[in-house]
């Protein structure tokens, strides 16, 4: 969990461009409070184990033979 | 010579391992995977070493990309859907709260009959900047700092001669006649603030 919760943080300074380019089509009062919605339901797919886990390799070859 | 045979039966390891399982070496993922060289010697290693520890490796590596491939797909679209839907959200909520200026301040029944228009005030300036603009000394409508010390190295006929220019916006004939002396005056004091204002700038 501790490494998810790492991992989180650095994807959201990861996806900071991307975010700032989305909220440009928002009015200019609500982007603030749209970013910080975003941000927070990336928290919240994390948090709640919305992605599933992916499997390892030799996992993932199985499940093609 | 050795160590090129050597090295010649790793790759083809892995070759061979991709044609043998090529359903699973088409895969996007595994084909992104395998760009990095780092990955593919990995691979090598596991085929060719056949030890747990290698083995573990590559998969924890190839676990740690599979999973940040998918996070970043999936806020992507996070992203994107989130903005859409918040930008319809929003719209709608202004079509439908829309500011209404002549209803009355409150549904209560009061003695007020003032409407939201009346407590709209008209000027909306900063009490300072409204103080400042009218001031008559130059230094109120100065926001440099650095300016700000360099005007105070003038002397007091040169910074009204100064404002009268800049701050009154009037023509050097026009502070002449103010300061009843001739424009020639004028436009030397002027000259001399402003070169001493440079030689300030310089100095520091």
């Amino acid at each position: 969990m501790k490494q998810e919760h790492d991992l989180i943080t650095e994807f959201i300074t990861h996806m900071e461009p991307k975010i700032k380019k989305s909220i440009k089509y928002t009015s200019f009062q609500e982007r603030d409070d749209l970013e910080q919605e975003i941000k927070l339901k990336m928290v919240e797919t994390v948090s709640r184990g919305v992605i599933k886990e992916t499997p390892g390799f030799w996992e993932f070859k199985q499940s093609f033979d | 010579m050795e160590y090129e045979r050597f090295s010649n039966n790793q790759h083809d390891s892995v070759e061979e391992f991709f044609e043998r399982y090529h359903a699973f070496a088409r895969q996007p993922v595994v084909k992104s995977f395998f760009l990095n060289e780092e990955n593919k010697q990995l691979l090598e290693k596991a085929l060719v070493e056949k030890t747990e520890e290698s083995r573990r490796r590559l998969d924890e590596k190839f676990r740690d990309f599979y999973r940040r491939a998918k996070w970043t797909k999936y806020f992507s679209n996070l992203i994107y859907f989130n903005s859409i839907n918040f930008d319809k959200r929003t719209r709608t909520y202004y079509e439908k709260y829309l500011t209404i200026l002549n209803q009355p301040l409150s549904d209560k029944e009061t003695d007020s009959e003032d409407e939201w228009i009346d407590i709209i005030s008209k000027e909306t300036t900063d009490p300072v900047e409204e103080i400042v603009k009218d001031s008559e000394r130059l230094e109120d409508h100065i926001q440099d700092e650095k300016l700000y010390d360099a005007i105070q190295q003038l002397s007091k006929l040169q910074k009204e001669v100064l404002a009268l220019i800049y701050v009154d916006q009037l023509k050097i004939k026009e502070v002449a006649a103010i300061r009843k002396t001739s424009s020639q005056n004028i436009s030397k004091i002027h000259r001399q603030a402003i070169a001493k204002l440079k030689k300030y700038y310089k100095e520091r």
